[in-house]
């Protein structure tokens, strides 16, 4: 088990906080849509 | 410790980073705004604000520090947690998503129980929040004093203080943004740290794996078996739908992207928690076995990193600290508003944001001065989890599936299973080391079946709503 604690699930975690920053974008784009006041949820 | 300038740069550029970040997103116009952010949440982002909240200082400096003592010892016991979170993903987050009408947990439990249970809710979910806050204040504090040197009051009020700047201007919305960015540069960070410490160890992958075996083995030999069930049971329950959980299933977009961000959040903690324990583990590798637990963590990071990556390090610890925090602030102070202000008083729309957003910093405030007496990590956590599960839990969770809710029933329960904990906890000190979390469990169930059989049944004022 240690091997895979080791060399797969910190890849695994790496490759999640690079997915998110590419959530990220899209979502704060619509926060600062709705400050602007543009299209209502 | 000194900080290398090049470490410091990178301290200092992340903090510019979540300044601007704060900038971009954060005005508020509305009180549902700054509590549930519109119910609009989309699912990749409730996974990473679930698991950046999860995973404070304790699920990962603390952890590694457990690592260091008992090798996987508690990570196999936290896995109770991680399924927890998926269990909740599964079967209660769709429904609390349900409840597009409520803005706090208070507002759930007022629609199956009545104000009275709304107050109490929010009387425990405040203090709880203030409790978490200063738990994690003061890991983030001693992390700090031992990076700079400066005293440690002035670091508990550097670290809460800038928290509660950044969280008291914009909503749940805004902050889950923020953990967004925390999210990723702690991931990064800290699996980029288990990578560079294993490759640098001077001893090979399989004696690592062996002592790890032979330490858990050690671990397991040094506790009885209730001491196990106390613990598990422990993180089973005790931060199950603990309010910014709750407020995440509630903020959600829809039911789907509620439950697949738990589920996801449940199975990332799982993995993390592994790397953690890991990490302890090697650290033999490095540091001297005088080393305090709590210590471990960042000095293996300073010895295995070189510089300007032990600068990214200490950015992911203030963002682990920070994200619990702001989730836990943001929680507290819309607790406070909605469930213990709003069933004696009913401001408008400009002037609940406004006590909101004050509330933000008066709790900060309190547990500034909480820190100081705040036990160690595990420690605290375990006594908070001790306190929530037996009130809040089970009267919500019956309250979820129940139909015909009897208010009695909430209020004893919440009543008599805090009473319960907190005697058993706090006077009795556990006694046949029967742990506080399941005779309160209990003494909440009891009291929850007796409530329901005599209290009579709740009177509808209108759809869903009980008096």
């Amino acid at each position: 088990m240690t091997l895979i604690y080791a060399f797969v699930f910190p890849l695994i975690v790496i490759a999640s906080g690079i997915a998110v920053l590419f959530a990220l974008a899209p979502f704060v784009r619509e926060i600062q849509r709705d400050i602007r006041g543009g299209t209502p949820k | 410790m000194t900080l290398n300038l090049a470490d410091a740069g990178v301290i200092v550029l992340y903090f510019v980073l979540l300044l601007f970040f704060g900038y971009i997103t954060r005005r508020t116009k509305t009180f549902t705004e700054f509590a549930v952010g519109k119910h609009s949440v989309p699912t990749m982002m409730v996974f990473a604000s679930m698991a950046a909240t999860i995973i404070g200082p304790g699920f990962s400096i603390g952890f590694t520090g457990k690592g260091w003592i008992t090798g996987y010892l508690f990570y196999y016991m936290v896995l109770a947690y991680a399924l927890q979170v998926i269990v909740v993903g599964i079967y209660l987050a769709p429904k609390l998503s349900q409840h597009r009408d409520c803005n706090s947990l208070g507002d759930v439990m007022r629609k199956k129980y009545g104000l009275v249970a709304q107050f109490l809710t929010g009387i425990v979910s405040v203090g709880l929040c203030i409790g978490f806050t200063a738990v994690m204040g003061k890991v983030g504090g001693s992390v700090l004093h031992v990076v700079t040197g400066w005293s440690l009051g002035a670091c508990l009020i550097i670290v809460t203080g800038v928290t509660a700047l950044i969280t008291f201007s914009g909503g749940v919305r805004a902050t889950i943004a923020t953990e967004g960015l925390q999210f990723s540069v702690k991931s990064i960070a800290v699996a980029i740290l288990l990578l560079l410490a294993i490759a640098k160890a001077p001893d090979g992958i399989s004696s690592i794996a062996d002592r790890a075996n032979e330490m858990t083995v050690q671990g397991f030999e040094g506790m009885n078996a209730w001491q196990v069930f106390g613990i598990v049971l422990s993180f089973m329950l005790g931060e199950t739908l603990i309010p910014p959980y709750a407020n995440r299933a509630l903020a959600a977009k829809n039911e789907n992207a509620s439950k697949a961000g738990f589920i996801a959040a449940g199975l990332f903690c799982a993995i993390w928690f592994a790397i953690v324990a890991l990490l302890g583990v090697v650290a033999h590798s490095y540091l001297p076995p005088s080393t305090s637990p709590d210590d471990v963590f960042i000095t293996v990071a300073q010895k295995v990193l070189p510089v300007g990556l032990f600068g990214l390090l200490l950015a992911a610890v203030i963002a682990i600290v920070m994200a619990s925090q702001e989730s836990v602030l943001n929680s507290s102070a819309v607790a406070f508003v909605r469930d213990i202000l709003g069933p004696i008083y009913s401001p408008t729309e400009r002037v609940t944001l406004f006590l909101a957003k004050a509330a933000t910093l008066m709790f900060a405030a309190v547990a500034i001065y909480a820190a100081q007496f705040a036990p160690s990590i595990i420690d605290g956590l375990l006594v908070l989890y001790a306190i929530w599960a037996p009130t809040i839990l089970l009267p919500l969770v019956l309250g979820l599936y129940v139909k015909e809710t009897r208010p009695l029933a909430g209020c004893l329960s919440i009543l008599a299973g805090g009473a319960t904990s907190f005697v058993w906890l706090s006077f009795l000190h556990e006694p046949y080391q029967l742990p506080a979390i399941l005779v309160g469990l209990i003494a909440s169930g009891l009291a929850y079946f007796g409530g329901h059989i005599a209290g009579s049944q709740a009177i509808v004022l209108k759809k869903g709503e009980v008096l």
